[in-house]
C-alpha cells in the first residue's frame, strides 16, 4: 500500500479470497451439512478423546494410532471432495506422522504426551496471537514477551526455592490463583507499553521488537526478582484433589482443558460481532471509526486481553517444565509464535491451533535430520553427516525456508481467509 | 569531567558502528521501502568471512577484511535478486517483504549455526589489542583509549563522507535520490528501477559488512546478533529520521551513547533496554526523528 490509490484493490483482493475459501459460494446437499472445518473437529475432538486411556502399554499406543489414522483419512477424504486441498495437505501430514512415529521412530508414549502438552500451550499462544495479528491487524512481535512475564510472574508467586534477598518475603501462593495472577501481571505489562498502539505499520512492527527485547532483557538483569540467568528452579506442578499432574502423561490431562477453555473463548470473542469489528479495524479503521468504534480502545483490549491468554500460557508451561529461564522468552520464539499464526491461517481462529499443530510435528520431524544424513551416508559415502548437536541450527533454518516459501506462495497459509498485505 | 569524556569516547567508537549499520539501512530503507531485517546478515557474513580467511585459512587480516567486505556487498546482489525481487514481483506488501526478510535471516542464522562454529573470534597472538593513555596536564584528564576504537571512528567518519559526497556528486547518486524521492517519475524519465536497487544493496550491504569486520576484530560475533543488530540499525535509522542520511548516523551515534551511558551507570544488562527505551521515546514524542521533517512523505501513511 504504497499510495491512497491501492486501497481499494487491497478490499477486491479480500473479497476474491473469500470466495475461494467457500464463503460466498453456498454449498448444497450434503456439502453444506459435512464440511471440512466440522469434520476436522468432530475428529479432532476424537482423536483427543482416544488420548484419554493413554498409558505405556503397547495395546493403547496401537488404539490411539489407529483412531488417529482413521480420523485423518476421513478429514483427508472430506476435504479432497470439497476441494480443500490445504486442509486435505494437513490431514495428510498428521496421518503420515502418526503412523512414522509409531512405526519407524520409535517414540515413547512419555515423549509423545510431553510433545502434546507443548502443542497445547502452544495452541493457546497462537490462538491468542492470531486474535491480535490475524483479526485486528496487530502485527505483534512481543508475544514471546508477555508468555515470559506471566511464567517469571507464576514462578515467583508459587516458587519456595528460590533464594530471596534478606528481608524480602517468599509469595509461594496456591496455584490456581497464581495462573490468573500471572495473566493478570502480564496484562498489566501490556497496559504499561500500549502506547505503541498508537503506531502503524513498520513502526509498530519495530516498536514491539522493542518492546520483545526489553522484557527478555529485563527478565535477565532483575537479578534479585526473577534470580537472573540462575533461573528459577522447582516450579510446583498442579495438584487436584490429591491427584499431581507429575509426569508428562498426567499433565497432558491438565494442559488440554485449560487449552480448550482458553481456546473457546477466544473463538467465542473473535467469531462474534465484537469479532467483526477487530475484522473491520483490520481491513478499514476509518469505517470501524465511522460506525462509532472507538478504534484505539478496542486495539488496547486486543492487546491487554491476548497478553493475558499469553501469560495464562506460560503459567502453564512453565509449571509443566519446572524452570523460569530467559532463554525461553526471547525475540526468536516471538517470531516462531508468528510463524504458526501465518502458517495455519491467520484470520481463522482454527488456523492457529493447526499451526501450533504442525509447528511441534514438522519441529520433530527436524529432529531426526542427523539420523537421516547418517542413513543417506552409509549409502553414499560422500553425503555429508550432521552431528547431532547441530539440531538447533538446522530447526531454524527449516523454519526460515518454510516461512520463507510460505510468504512468496500462499501468504494466507493453509486454510487462511485473508491474505497479508 | 574525565568520566563524561571516557564515555563519550567510548560511545562514540560503539556508536560509530551502529552509525554504519544504520546508514546501510537508511540507503536501503529510503529507496527501497522495505524493512530490510536481512540486514543483519551482511554483518554477519563479512565477520564469519574475517574469521574463516583470517584464522582458518591464515591469511593476512587485511586481505581477509577486504574479501570479507566485497563478500558482504556481493550478498546484497544475493538479496535483491533471491529475496526481495522474488516477493515484489508477487506484489507482497510491507508485512509480507517484513515476513519474507526476517525468514531469510532466520535462514542464514541457521545456516551458520549449522556450518560454523557458534562464535566467530579472531586469535590474539600478541595479547589484547594495543591501548594507549591520552594525558592533558592542563585540564587534570587521563584517559584509556584503545586504538582500534581510533581506527573506527576515523574510518566510519570517512566513509560517512564518502557515501554523502557519492549520493551529492555521482551520477548513480543522483538515480538514487530520483528513485527515493519519486520512483514513478524516475521511472517515467527513463531511470532502470532495478538497477538502482541492486546498487543500493550493494551499498547498504557493504556498510554492515565494514561494520561486521570491525565489530568481529574487536570481540568476535555469535550468528544470533543478526536480527538484535537489523533492529538496532532501524531504531538507528527511526530515531535519526526516516528519508535523511545524517540522520541514520546521528541516529546510530544516539544509540551507542544510550547503551554506553546506560551499562557504565546500570551494568551491561541495561544496555539494550536503554537503547530500546530511547526508541519508544523518539517513536512517541518526536516521531519523525531527530533530524526528520514533519513533511516527510512516508510518515503520513506509517503514522
Amino acid at each position: 500500500m504504497t499510495t491512497d490509490a491501492q486501497e481499494p484493490q487491497a478490499l477486491s483482493d479480500g473479497e476474491v479470497d473469500e470466495e475461494q475459501a467457500g464463503a460466498v459460494v453456498p454449498l448444497e446437499g450434503w456439502r453444506a451439512i459435512v464440511t471440512p472445518q466440522r469434520t476436522l473437529i468432530a475428529f479432532g475432538a476424537l482423536m483427543l478423546l482416544a488420548l484419554i486411556p493413554f498409558g505405556t502399554g503397547h495395546v493403547t499406543g496401537v488404539f490411539v494410532t489407529t483412531v488417529h489414522a482413521v480420523c485423518s483419512v476421513a478429514v483427508l477424504v472430506v476435504a479432497a471432495m470439497q476441494q480443500r486441498y490445504g486442509l486435505g495437505a494437513f490431514a495428510l501430514f498428521i496421518l503420515v506422522l502418526s503412523l512414522l512415529w509409531r512405526f519407524e521412530l520409535g517414540l515413547s508414549d512419555e515423549y509423545m504426551a510431553h510433545l502434546i502438552v507443548i502443542a497445547s500451550v502452544f495452541s493457546i499462544l497462537a490462538s491468542s496471537l492470531n486474535m491480535s495479528v490475524g483479526y485486528t491487524g496487530l502485527m505483534s512481535l512481543s508475544h514471546a514477551g508477555f508468555m515470559g512475564i506471566g511464567a517469571y510472574a507464576f514462578a515467583v508467586l508459587t516458587t519456595e526455592t528460590l533464594n530471596p534477598p534478606p528481608g524480602a518475603e517468599v509469595f509461594s501462593l496456591p496455584y490456581w490463583p497464581s495462573i490468573i495472577v500471572a495473566g493478570l501481571v502480564a496484562s498489566v505489562v501490556a497496559f504499561i507499553v500500549s502506547p505503541i498502539l498508537r503506531l502503524r505499520g513498520h513502526f509498530f512492527v519495530l516498536a514491539t521488537v522493542t518492546v520483545m527485547l526489553s522484557l527478555s532483557q529485563v527478565i535477565l538483569a532483575w537479578r534479585w526478582m526473577t534470580n537472573g540467568s540462575l533461573a528459577i528452579r522447582e516450579v510446583p506442578r498442579p495438584v487436584i484433589f490429591g491427584y499431581a499432574f507429575d509426569t508428562a502423561d498426567k499433565f497432558m490431562l491438565f494442559s488440554i482443558p485449560i487449552a480448550i477453555i482458553c481456546i473457546i473463548i477466544l473463538w467465542r470473542l473473535v467469531e462474534s460481532p465484537y469479532g467483526r469489528v477487530l475484522t473491520t479495524i483490520r481491513a478499514n479503521p476509518a469505517v470501524a471509526e465511522s460506525i462509532g468504534k472507538n478504534v484505539g480502545f478496542v486495539r488496547l483490549r486486543v492487546y491487554v486481553i491476548t497478553a493475558f491468554f499469553a501469560g495464562v500460557a506460560g503459567a502453564v508451561y512453565v509449571s509443566y517444565v519446572t524452570v523460569a529461564a530467559h532463554s525461553q522468552y526471547l525475540v526468536e520464539f516471538s517470531t516462531f509464535l508468528l510463524i504458526m499464526v501465518v502458517l495455519g491461517g491467520s484470520g481463522r481462529w482454527l488456523g492457529a491451533v493447526l499451526g501450533a499443530l504442525a509447528y511441534v510435528t514438522v519441529s520433530e520431524v527436524v529432529r531426526y535430520v542427523p539420523e537421516i544424513t547418517e542413513w543417506f551416508h552409509s549409502y553414499i559415502s560422500f553425503f555429508p553427516v550432521i552431528p547431532g548437536e547441530k539440531t538447533g541450527g538446522i530447526t531454524t533454518m527449516t523454519w526460515g525456508a518454510l516461512l520463507f516459501f510460505l510468504m512468496l506462495f500462499r501468504p494466507q497459509g493453509i486454510i487462511g481467509r485473508y491474505r497479508l498485505e | 569531567m574525565e568520566t563524561f569524556i571516557q564515555i563519550g569516547i567510548n560511545a562514540l567508537s560503539l556508536g560509530a558502528i551502529y552509525a554504519l549499520l544504520s546508514l546501510g539501512f537508511a540507503v536501503i530503507y529510503n529507496t527501497v521501502r522495505i524493512f530490510h531485517v536481512l540486514h543483519g546478515a551482511a554483518f554477519l557474513i563479512a565477520g564469519y568471512a574475517t574469521w574463516w580467511l583470517a584464522q582458518e585459512q591464515g591469511l593476512p587480516i587485511w586481505l581477509a577484511a577486504s574479501i570479507a567486505v566485497i563478500l558482504s556487498g556481493a550478498s546484497g546482489i544475493f538479496m535483491e535478486l533471491a529475496v526481495y525481487r522474488r516477493l515484489r514481483v508477487r506484489g507482497a506488501g510491507f508485512l509480507v517483504s517484513f515476513l519474507g526478510s526476517l525468514a531469510a535471516l532466520f535462514f542464514f542464522e541457521g545456516l551458520l549455526l549449522t556450518i560454523a562454529r557458534t562464535t566467530a573470534r579472531l586469535p590474539r597472538p600478541g595479547g589484547p589489542l594495543p591501548t594507549f593513555n591520552l594525558q592533558i596536564e592542563a585540564l587534570d584528564i587521563d584517559l584509556f583509549i584503545k586504538w582500534h576504537a581510533v581506527n573506527t571512528i576515523v574510518l566510519v567518519a570517512v566513509l560517512v563522507l564518502a557515501v554523502t559526497l557519492f549520493f551529492r556528486y555521482t551520477k548513480w547518486g543522483r538515480m538514487i535520490r530520483a528513485i527515493a524521492s519519486n520512483p514513478d517519475l524516475a521511472v517515467a524519465v527513463g531511470i532502470n528501477a532495478s538497477q538502482v536497487y541492486l546498487m543500493v544493496f550493494v551499498l547498504g550491504s557493504t556498510l554492515a559488512g565494514i561494520g561486521g569486520v570491525m565489530q568481529t576484530y574487536e570481540g568476535g560475533v555469535i550468528p544470533n546478533v543478526g536480527i538484535r543488530l537489523a533492529i538496532t540499525a532501524a531504531g538507528g535509522v527511526i530515531i535519526g529520521g526516516i528519508g535523511s542520511m545524517p540522520g541514520a548516523v546521528v541516529g546510530g551515534l544516539a544509540l551507542g551513547l544510550a547503551q554506553t551511558i546506560a551499562s557504565y551507570y546500570f551494568g551491561g544488562n541495561w544496555a539494550i533496554p536503554a537503547g530500546f527505551i530511547l526508541l519508544l521515546l523518539v517513536i512517541l514524542f518526536r516521531p519523525y526523528g531527530l533530524l526528520g521533517t514533519r513533511e516527510h512523505r512516508e510518515l503520513r501513511r506509517l503514522l
